[in-house]
């Protein structure tokens, strides 16, 4: 029993967790906020700008400003955690002239690695362009 | 003769193997060990959400007072002899800053055991215990569900089947029990802006080993618990291959056994103290059980 409570013992100690913490600046600096038609399409670019620094706690709200005209049909957008497998409740999407959509009801249900997957139909075609978050 | 009933109460202490944000990965299965026809367990427990380890090995802080309270009921009977089932319902209530507390039922664990490795004689090194099949049931709000805040989230959203065993065994003071099973979790189709998505789930196990020292009605105890879910794909609307999740739980417990058929337990547990976690929000738990048990 004493050898087995040894054994016990040095698994414990030798499997000490190293915690290898990702900074706040590592974080921010990742989301491409705002940088001019950053999100490309084979016939089309968007520009994202986050209205407030995007969390998982509540609402973070977002703008898409296409360079070409397209309908509300035509785009749909999907929060994704890729590594967990699961996403989020809809999004909701509108627009006055069909360049700048508002995404609102964007919700990041939990902090870690995130995408903004953005699709685009033409017609049967469909082209997607994903933006990466990490949240705190 | 005493430390030995008071290790079949509880050497097997009810635990979940939980990543907290999205309900516990796999729960314990209410097994019967000892002589007793009926047991019953219940089980309260505060956990906390202190570290996020993300898929890449990074680990990012949570101080967003991320709080489980957990009430957790453990029923176990025999059906013959050898032959015994167990159900465990949690009822759980999240809270986090900015968020609305929720509360309602977690999923539900249904269990049939036999007493496969039974101690019909004396033997220094083999040890007496069951092997079990277990069903969990999606019964309450997953993460694949539109869910608009962590603390809607009290289950892990699939089907899953469970096979394992669990062994015990003392020598004089101290006891040893170990507990393993594998499980399937079965696929599910989601809709993600009117289109469909199809979660794959995978195997995954978990592995708990337990050390207690046992003296008169007191035993202390101590013990690591290992989960590995294999990596969750999507396919369809939306899709992504997914990573595999892992963490590693130890565990704090003293136990007082007021008389045969009674005892209380305290334990604590941190999954931000071992090993090498992945993919899984890390969680410090205080849990306090009472256990009541009606012998043959």
């Amino acid at each position: 029993m004493k050898l087995l409570l040894s054994l016990f013992t040095i698994a414990l100690l030798s499997s000490c967790a190293r915690p290898d913490y990702i900074s706040v600046d590592e974080l921010n600096n990742s989301h491409g906020n705002g940088s001019a038609c950053s999100i490309q399409f084979a016939n089309n670019c968007a520009t994202l700008t986050w209205r407030n620094t995007p969390s998982s706690s509540g609402s973070s709200p977002f703008d898409l400003q296409f360079q070409s005209p397209l309908t509300t049909q035509q785009l749909s957008v999907v929060l994704w955690m890729p590594s967990m497998g699961h996403g989020s409740a809809p999004v909701t999407l509108t627009t006055t002239d069909q360049q700048n959509f508002s995404v609102s009801d964007v919700y990041f249900i939990m902090p870690g690695d995130w995408e903004v997957r953005i699709y685009l139909q033409d017609g049967s075609h469909t082209e997607q362009f994903f933006v990466p978050l990490m949240l705190q | 003769m005493k430390s030995f009933l008071f290790f079949l109460i509880f050497g097997f202490s009810a635990q979940s193997l939980a990543a907290s944000c999205c309900g516990g990965s796999f729960a314990a299965p209410a097994l019967i060990l000892g002589d007793e026809r009926l047991q019953l367990t219940s089980t309260y427990s505060v956990g906390r959400v202190t570290d996020e380890a993300l898929a890449s090995g990074k680990w990012l802080r949570r101080d967003d007072h991320n709080i489980a309270h957990t009430i957790k009921l453990d029923a176990a009977t025999l059906l013959s002899d050898t032959w015994q089932t167990g159900i465990s319902l949690p009822i759980i209530s999240k809270s986090a800053d900015q968020k609305t507390n929720q509360t309602g039922i977690g999923d539900l664990t249904l269990n049939l055991a036999h007493e496969s490795f039974p101690e019909k004689t004396f033997h220094a090194y083999r040890p007496r215990g069951v092997s079990f099949l277990s069903i969990t049931l999606p019964t309450s709000p997953s993460i694949y569900d539109d869910q608009q805040s962590s603390t809607e989230i009290r289950g892990r959203g699939f089907y899953s089947l469970a096979a394992g065993v669990a062994l015990l065994k003392t020598w004089r003071v101290w006891d040893v029990n170990y507990t393993g099973e594998l499980h399937k979790s079965f696929s599910r189709t989601i809709e993600n802006s009117s289109q469909s998505t199809e979660i794959r789930p995978n195997w995954g196990t978990t592995h708990s080993i337990n050390v207690g020292w046992n003296r008169g009605s007191l035993r202390l105890g101590t013990g690591l618990a290992y989960l590995f879910e294999d990596r969750i794909e999507s396919r369809g609307a939306v899709s992504a291959a997914g990573s595999e999740q892992k963490n590693l739980t130890w565990l704090a417990s003293a136990s007082y056994m007021f008389n045969l058929e009674s005892a209380l337990s305290l334990t604590y547990s941190d999954q931000s103290a071992f090993g090498a976690p992945q993919n899984s929000s890390l969680s410090q738990t205080l849990a306090i059980s009472y256990q009541h048990r009606w012998l043959r």
